[in-house]
């Protein structure tokens, strides 16, 4: 008795299949595990709040057998964290050939060692471009999914109704819905983890507030400032109001944000305060934001 | 090529409501064949009577005619059906399983009921929602001022068949080309059963699917009388199949659909709407089902081998809180308070080792003394 409703599901149940394939369970927290995928051969990325010990971490394959894993790096401010295993043979996931839309039909994969492979269905409820996360992450989209995650499906793999991968799921970078993780945002951390070991990300070390200067312009007043830290080594003072950072006007922290990602760690960015009515210019080694302890 | 709606409807005809006399709420059940024969939960069958409301507001007294507490799974017969015209056949070899599971369960307080068991073993992530208070839930008798049942009968009882579900179905579905009735669908659709859902006539049963077959992924519908909305729908997708920690080796299949109190004993579906299994409880959010096979193993077999206790583990093994005085178990002098050493899994095994006699060994009192008693049962699961 085959109808439309019968080759859905039958399409589903293939994507999930073939998806499932990449698919893995990962043990690195107390009581539940979580789901990882194969994002390139021997290289697994999961959501790093999933992720609470450092060693001793096992993954369950796809073929159901355990083995170790190595925490390559991870970097909290996008919940991505990356495994390395032995088992190269893995094929990675396929991509997804297009962007997602809002009102796609997505399934989210996980793995756990009990029952394998399992799946929840939804849709992409939106997307939009760039979005900096409460972590201090920028996502290169933001993706809001309507499905439910379910504990141990944090950190799984987000497909659409072919099975390819659309990014990864967690529940922790919104309060709202649940978050796919871009592809594009996941290839960038993965590059930069395998290659230095962490994601590292600018620091003036000051805390700003915007503030409306005369003629409506804006510009940010330094409230606080980290002893010792690249603003202070500077001679920024409390007080001080600045309103361009690398020759860019900054009226808003995302600005000062966006100025550091454009910066590696330790090059000298120009700063203009105005203090006491007078603009000063003034050179920041750009320092690397102390890790989260 | 059936749509949505059409296996839809037709499920919703096969799912009863089953009410149990003087108590509040109800479950629901599955019509799984021909014979008239019910399928539900044995936590929702409680009693040896209940009362079947069908779709269309008939309500029936019924037997509980067999019950497998250790799955969950209770088969009812409609007592006066063959006078009803209901079931032609009501004297054949539907009745079998019946009679043996009356010798073997004669009580039914007995037996291991999965609420206790889930309770300590799966504490849940996120802290307030337990398993076992779900469930709880589910079993009909507990959702305290919400009474599903006795408002369902008022609804119903006040229509007289002006409100039936198949006028609904033409009303919603305009463009399902309107001028296909709903029972001309369905006599369609079931040539096997003398087509037709017109009260006073046979009953329409479900197809059952193969629940080996089942993936995950795979579209499911769920129906039920959840919080005594009667025939509700919902759907969603099959989460995973496997066992459940602390549940013995049994499987179940974890569907992402949304249950509720009452659904219990309803039908899952897949989206040929054949039934795949038996909505059961909710953990941790998701819908638990038996496999719709093992309700037919249950159906063919009968129930399997029971102690007649209710078990909860505790850390030296599994202590006995409430035993049924005519069940296996107090057949061998076991009591409440009783701690049987070992674990659930190496019970579940040894009573499903198709032996007559098991031993078990158990701790009483604080005297941590062992003794060992054989406990003969009264079922036997055959041989193949």
């Amino acid at each position: 008795m085959a109808n439309e409703l019968a080759a859905l599901s039958n399409e589903l149940a293939q994507a999930v299949k073939q998806a499932g394939s990449t698919v893995v369970a990962v043990h690195a927290r107390p009581r539940f595990s979580s789901s990882g995928v194969f994002w390139r051969p021997g290289v697994i990325v999961t959501a790093e709040h999933t992720i609470r010990r450092e060693e001793e971490i096992t993954v369950t394959l796809p073929d159901g057998t355990n083995a170790p894993a190595t925490l390559a790096g991870s970097d909290p401010g996008t919940d991505v964290a990356v495994l390395k295993v032995e088992s190269s043979a893995q094929a990675p996931i396929a991509r997804a050939a297009a962007d997602p839309i809002p009102g796609n039909l997505i399934l989210a994969i996980g793995r756990s060692e009990d029952s394998g492979v399992n799946a929840t269905m939804g849709i992409v409820s939106a997307v939009s471009g760039s979005w900096r996360t409460w972590r201090g992450g920028r996502l290169d989209r933001y993706i809001r999914l309507d499905l439910t995650l379910y504990p141990n499906s944090s950190g799984g793999v987000v497909v659409n109704t072919e099975g390819g991968a659309i990014g990864i799921a967690t529940s922790t970078l919104s309060r709202i819905a649940g978050v796919a993780i871009p592809g594009f945002t996941i290839d960038r951390v993965v590059d930069e983890i395998l290659a230095r070991g962490r994601v590292s990300r600018g620091y003036l070390g000051v805390g700003l507030q915007p503030v409306e200067l005369p003629e409506h312009k804006k510009g940010l007043i330094v409230l606080s400032l980290e002893p010792e830290g690249p603003a202070a080594k500077a001679g920024v003072l409390i007080g001080d109001i600045l309103v361009t950072l690398g020759a860019t006007n900054v009226t808003d922290t995302d600005d000062i944000q966006a100025v550091l990602e454009g910066h590696a760690v330790g090059q000298k960015v120009e700063a203009v305060f105005l203090r006491g009515g007078d603009s000063r210019s003034l050179n920041i080694v750009i320092g690397e934001r102390p890790r989260r302890s | 090529m059936p749509g949505f709606g059409e296996i839809a409807e037709r499920l919703r005809r096969c799912t009863v409501q089953v009410l149990l006399p003087g108590e509040r709420g109800g479950g629901s059940g599955i019509i799984w064949n021909s014979d008239g024969v019910i399928l539900t939960n044995a936590h929702v069958a409680r009693g040896r009577r209940v009362e079947i409301l069908l779709w269309d507001g008939r309500r029936f007294p019924a037997v509980v005619t067999s019950r497998d507490p250790r799955r969950d799974l209770a088969a009812l017969r409609i007592e006066d059906a063959g006078a009803l015209g209901l079931m032609e056949r009501a004297d054949l070899a539907s009745l079998h399983s019946g009679e043996r599971l009356a010798q073997t369960e004669p009580g039914d307080s007995g037996s291991v009921r999965p609420g206790e068991r889930l309770a300590p073993t799966e504490p849940g992530d996120s802290g307030s929602v337990r398993p076992g208070e779900r469930l709880a839930q589910t079993e009909p008798g507990d959702s305290g001022s919400v009474r599903p049942g006795e408002r369902l009968a008022q609804t119903e009882r006040g229509d007289s068949g002006s409100v039936r579900p198949g006028e609904r179905l033409a009303q919603t579905e305009p463009g399902d080309s309107g001028s296909v009735r709903p029972g001309e669908r369905l006599a369609q659709t079931e040539p096997g059963d003398s087509g037709s859902v017109r009260p006073g006539e046979r009953l329409a049963h479900i197809q059952p699917g193969d629940s080996a077959g089942v993936r995950p992924g795979e579209l499911v519908i769920a129906i039920g009388n959840p919080l005594g909305f009667a025939g509700a729908l919902s759907t969603g997708v099959v989460h995973s199949i496997g066992a459940l920690p602390g549940m013995g080796r049994q499987s179940w299949i974890r569907a992402d659909v949304r249950l509720a109190p009452g659904n219990s004993g309803g039908p899952l579906a897949n989206a040929d709407g054949q039934v795949i299994g038996i909505n059961t409880a909710i953990v941790n959010g998701l819908g638990v089902a038996v496999p719709s096979n093992d309700a037919a193993l249950f159906l063919s077999r009968g129930a399997r081998p029971s102690l007649g206790v209710v078990l909860q583990p505790v850390s030296l093994g599994l202590l006995i809180r409430e035993i049924d005085p005519a069940g296996a178990a107090a057949a061998a002098s076991l009591r409440a308070g009783d701690v049987l050493l070992g674990s659930f899994d190496d019970l579940s095994d040894a009573l499903d080792s198709a032996s007559a006699v098991i031993r078990l060994r158990f701790l009483r009192g604080d005297r941590l003394r062992v003794r060992e008693v054989y406990v003969g049962l009264e079922a036997r699961a055959e041989a193949a």
